[in-house]
């Protein structure tokens, strides 16, 4: 239990509960308690296990121990890290401490009992909940196997002694009786496979060079009614000399029969549940090793069979892990956990409604139903043996460490990847995309227009720019259309009119700013935070730039001046860090023109101002529409990006908010957004170009094992490196490619795509002519 | 055999917009200091070896953007943190009071194992201008009011105090990457060093636990 994660009034429970008197400093409780674990750790429990705590009165220690349980059940849901990290030592520690609590609780009336058998339960799931948190249900598999031990069965078991020897015939469970009983059902059935060595680890385990007896029998995976079980019993005894890398293994494994040398009664039976992680041998793939969350280690030889079924069979009933370690991987498989099963009783705790979010896992019920059939002494006391082993447990993760460091170095890696989620679609190969083609033209911009000045064809006109951009020359006129100011089929005439309203418009609101006195911003709290980072943001917007560069530039004024209106345009939105990067290239090519680039400005917010709402969903929800859209593209990556606690895609943050402007050069972000403002070949094409550009990185990452940090910075140094026309022809095809994997895929990833039925359906009857005839010219014009 | 551990030190810089936060940065690490830095969009960082205390230690930086509600996101980035350098303006009064407001939110996100002495770096950037509006007397109040937070006045434009400032945040980032070590209770083999240091952690060895 790590001390520093308790706050002052744990800390004072734990003091009290070892018989300390109260003190005033945290540090010093702190200090105290620290102390005192130090000595338990080493298996002399200060803590009084019969008298009650002082100070403690059942109905608030009780409504106390709820909060907490609702508490930590929070805190597991937000830890992020791995087992090292704060969150889940805190979650560890605050659990422990509430364990201990429980495990106290005056039980005085038959309703105290109820509380405290729902607390425990509630504990029990969390403990579960936590990953290998197993433990306590091989203590009561222990135990119970020791029981059918002295019946003469014969069991061998593998535990953690201190345990064992207290556990001892204080308790009997119903689960592991029936599962010995029952006929359960074969997932995996393979003779002549032998065992060849099963040892407790733990600190101080001794080494043992000597050659072993081994032994060969028969391997089976059985489920039964509460549980699944590896089980392997012995058919015939041979030898094997080879046991040099097998030094670091204790051969410490009781055998429960009456005559030692009896091997007919030496039994295996591994719980999936406790299974922490397993190994194959890299040069010898016959050999798996699987390591219980107890510390027990037992390795299974194939001579005669290949283990390839065997691996397969727990990687259907388990999720499982690579283990990664200094960025590589070890060739540990980490026991995540078993797969869910509709079993009736998960259903009935289901109803309990503890948690009723979590589907509970079989074993952790299994083991309440036992627990509740017991008499309350027995369980107390049981419960009061598993809170001491969780107690010491906790503190001190040391030997999970040494357990799967000396497994790497007897072993390296291995072929056998995560199967923690279901195999992604596997889609078709990207269709080869012709290269970008010419940007619109003057020529062919105006003779697109009628008489009266309307654009009678704008998907074509889309499509050339959507291939190859525009003509610097004709941007500040085709922009307008892209942007929304003027409709595609608007008359010269209209657009007359346009200008003339959309001008007195933009003067209306700038004068509403411009005319504010200084008396009266000095109670306008909110104007002058918005005025002044936009102050602070337009000295700084592409200074770099002729166009913005120097002392007193004018337009810097005309920026300032667009912000300052949009700030009137749409006050609650405000001004947000990054909206003069969206405004700066269309200042520019609207040649300082206020009135044409506020309502292009206005045009291009519309589309893109959630990226800057308050609560930044907007971002939240593209950041996570990105990363949907990965898992199907790359799933190698994700899978990797997952592992190094990447997944959020913060680090597409920048790339997402001002859509690249600060990843392109200026003459190709113009070429960008021209392309993004088609909305074609859907709206989400950014989410595919940022798809495309880390597909591109994904090599790098992979292969030298970025994390977390080094995934950022190599995405913050692409800044100005990305090749514009292939980040677009790549995601153009990976648009193709998961079109063509369309009816396979995910509702949510085709949603973002626009693949529907009735969507495909109104593009092709959209226009006059349709929208596949408008690419064939396009193209056409562009590549002849 | 112990093996020296190489020290990585997460510094992150948190301010208002606009006080300078990547300027002292890239005066610190790059030894440059130019008008045309843009606002920082999502995070990023730098690196600099440096020597503490007879150690060889790795400062990751950590700059971020300054409007408060991209925040939220970049959280993943602020645990570990061994070190939190809260920035303001001396001639801006309100980022000024902001470091309140930057401290707590620290703290709710980076959630250290010991708030109440995790250590914050308080610097006052761009002395070099005539506009003061934010006296020494009031920030060094501010800190005091703090458990004594070191202050200094920086000004990244003139290289002034910076080399000084971050030489303290290192230290004191160091100090803190090492109480972390004694709270996790580390197994001995990963003990930092043999040699100079070994008299500064079983110091602390013996207070603490």
């Amino acid at each position: 239990m790590d001390v520093t994660k308790l706050d002052e009034e744990e800390l004072s429970y734990e003091l009290r509960a070892r018989g300390i008197a109260a003190m005033n400093d945290v540090n010093e409780m702190r200090s105290v308690l620290r102390g005192l674990l130090r000595i338990e750790v080493e298996g002399n429990s200060l803590m009084n296990t019969d008298s009650k705590v002082p100070g403690v009165d059942v109905k608030s220690e009780v409504k106390t121990c709820v909060k907490k349980l609702q508490v930590i059940n929070a805190m597991i849901d937000n830890i992020q890290g791995d087992r090292y990290s704060e969150q889940y030592r805190s979650a560890d520690a605050k659990l422990c401490h509430l364990m201990n609590r429980v495990d106290k609780l005056p039980a005085v009336e038959k309703r105290d009992q109820n509380d405290r058998s729902n607390l425990l339960k509630g504990i029990l799931f969390l403990m579960r909940k936590m990953e290998g948190m197993a433990s306590n249900t091989s203590v009561v598999e222990t135990n119970t196997n020791q029981n059918d031990g002295a019946a003469g069965a014969g069991t061998v078991v593998l535990y953690e002694k201190t345990t064992t020897t207290e556990m001892n015939s204080t308790y009997e469970s119903a689960e592991s009786t029936a599962s010995d009983e029952e006929v359960g059902t074969e997932y995996f059935v393979q003779q002549g496979v032998a065992i060849k060595s099963l040892s407790k680890l733990h600190k101080g385990s001794k080494s043992h060079k000597n050659a072993e007896t081994h032994y060969t029998g028969l391997l089976r995976i059985m489920k039964y009614r509460t549980a699944k079980f590896i089980e392997w019993k012995p058919t015939e005894m041979s030898i094997f000399p080879d046991v040099d890398e097998w030094n670091i293994v204790d051969t410490g494994y009781k055998q429960n029969g009456k005559n030692k040398n009896d091997r007919s009664n030496i039994d295996i039976k591994i719980n999936l549940a406790t299974m922490k992680s397993y190994k194959m041998k890299k040069h010898k793939k016959h050999q798996i090793s699987i390591l219980q969350v107890n510390g027990s280690l037992v390795t299974f030889l194939f001579e005669s069979s290949p283990i390839s079924d065997f691996v397969t069979a727990l990687k259907t009933l388990l999720h499982t892990e690579k283990e990664i370690r200094h960025h590589r991987p070890t060739g540990v498989i980490l026991v995540l956990g078993e797969r869910q099963d509709s079993d009736p009783l998960c259903q009935s705790i289901k109803e309990l409604k503890i948690f009723p979010d979590q589907p509970p896992t079989s074993t952790v019920w299994s083991f309440i139903s036992g627990f509740q059939n017991n008499p309350v002494e027995k369980t107390y006391e049981t419960f009061a043996k598993i809170s001491d082993v969780l107690l010491t447990r906790t503190p001190d993760t040391r030997p999970d460490q040494e357990v799967a460091e000396l497994l790497n170095r007897a072993e390296e890696d291995d072929e056998y990847t995560m199967v923690d989620h279901p195999p992604p679609t596997v889609l078709p190969p990207r269709p080869g995309i012709k290269s970008r083609g010419n940007p619109l033209d003057q020529t062919t911009f105006y003779q697109s227009m009628n008489d009266e000045g309307r654009i009678t064809n704008e998907d074509y006109i889309k499509n050339i720019i959507f291939y190859g951009g525009c003509e610097h020359s004709i941007r500040h006129e085709v922009w307008k259309y892209l942007l929304g100011y003027y409709p595609w089929n608007s008359t010269r005439e209209q657009r007359i009119n346009i200008d003339k309203q959309q001008k007195t418009e933009y003067e209306r609101m700038k004068v509403q700013w411009m005319n504010m006195s200084s008396d009266q911003i000095s109670r306008f709290n909110m104007y002058r935070d918005r005025k002044s980072l936009i102050d602070k943001d337009v000295y700084r917007t592409d200074r770099t730039l002729d166009f913005y560069a120097g002392e007193g530039n004018d337009n810097l004024v005309k920026l300032h001046n667009v912000l300052m209106t949009y700030v009137m345009y749409n006050f609650d939105l405000g001004y947000v860090q990054g909206m003069s990067d969206l405004l700066s290239p269309i200042l520019m090519i609207m040649n300082s023109d206020e009135v044409e680039s506020f309502w292009c400005f206005v045009g291009f917010m519309n589309r893109v101002n959630t990226n800057f709402e308050l609560k930044q969903t907007g971002m939240k929800k593209q950041l996570n529409d990105l990363h949907y859209l990965l898992t199907t593209v790359s799933p190698k990556l994700e899978n990797h990006l997952k592992k190094m606690d990447s997944s959020n895609m913060y680090f597409c943050f920048r790339w997402l908010l001002v859509l690249f402007k600060r990843e392109f050069i200026y003459s190709d972000i113009m070429r960008l957004w021209e392309v993004l403002w088609t909305d074609i070949p859907c709206a989400n094409f950014h989410l595919l170009i940022c798809v495309a550009i880390l597909d591109n990185e994904k090599d790098t990452i992979i292969n030298e094992n970025y994390g977390l940090t080094e995934i950022l910075k190599h995405v913050n140094n692409l800044c100005e490196q990305i090749d514009l026309d292939k980040a677009l022809t790549t995601a153009y095809s990976i648009y193709e490619q998961l079109k063509q994997a369309q009816p396979s895929l995910q509702d949510s990833v085709n949603e973002l795509l626009g693949f529907s039925i009735s969507h495909s359906e109104t593009i092709l009857s959209s226009d006059s002519n349709s929208r596949e005839d408008d690419y064939e010219k396009a193209l056409s014009m562009n590549y002849t | 055999m112990a093996t020296r551990k190489k020290v990585l030190l997460k510094v992150i810089i948190l301010g208002d917009s606009s006080v300078g936060k990547t300027s002292l940065m890239n005066q610190y690490v790059n030894k440059k200091f130019t008008n045309q830095y843009k606002a920082t969009i999502g995070a990023d960082f730098l690196t600099k070896e440096v020597m503490v205390d007879d150690r060889i230690v790795t400062m990751q930086i950590w700059d971020t953007a300054g409007q408060e509600r991209f925040q939220s996101l970049g959280v993943a980035f602020y645990r570990g943190a061994d070190c939190c350098v809260l920035v303001f303006d001396v001639t801006s009064p309100g980022s000024f009071k902001s470091l309140d407001g930057w401290r707590d939110e620290f703290l709710i996100q980076a959630s250290p194992s010991d708030p109440d002495h995790f250590p914050f770096v308080v610097l006052g950037n761009k002395v070099d201008l005539d506009n003061r509006a934010v006296s020494t007397k009031r920030a060094q109040q501010w800190c005091q009011s703090k458990n004594g937070l070191p202050y200094f006045e920086t000004s990244a434009k003139e290289a002034v105090n910076v080399e000084q400032a971050f030489k303290t945040i290192a230290r004191n980032a160091l100090a803190q990457e090492s109480d972390v070590e004694l709270y996790n209770e580390f197994p001995d083999q990963i003990k930092l060093d043999g040699g100079s240091t070994d008299n500064r952690s079983s110091g602390s060895d013996n207070c603490a636990c």
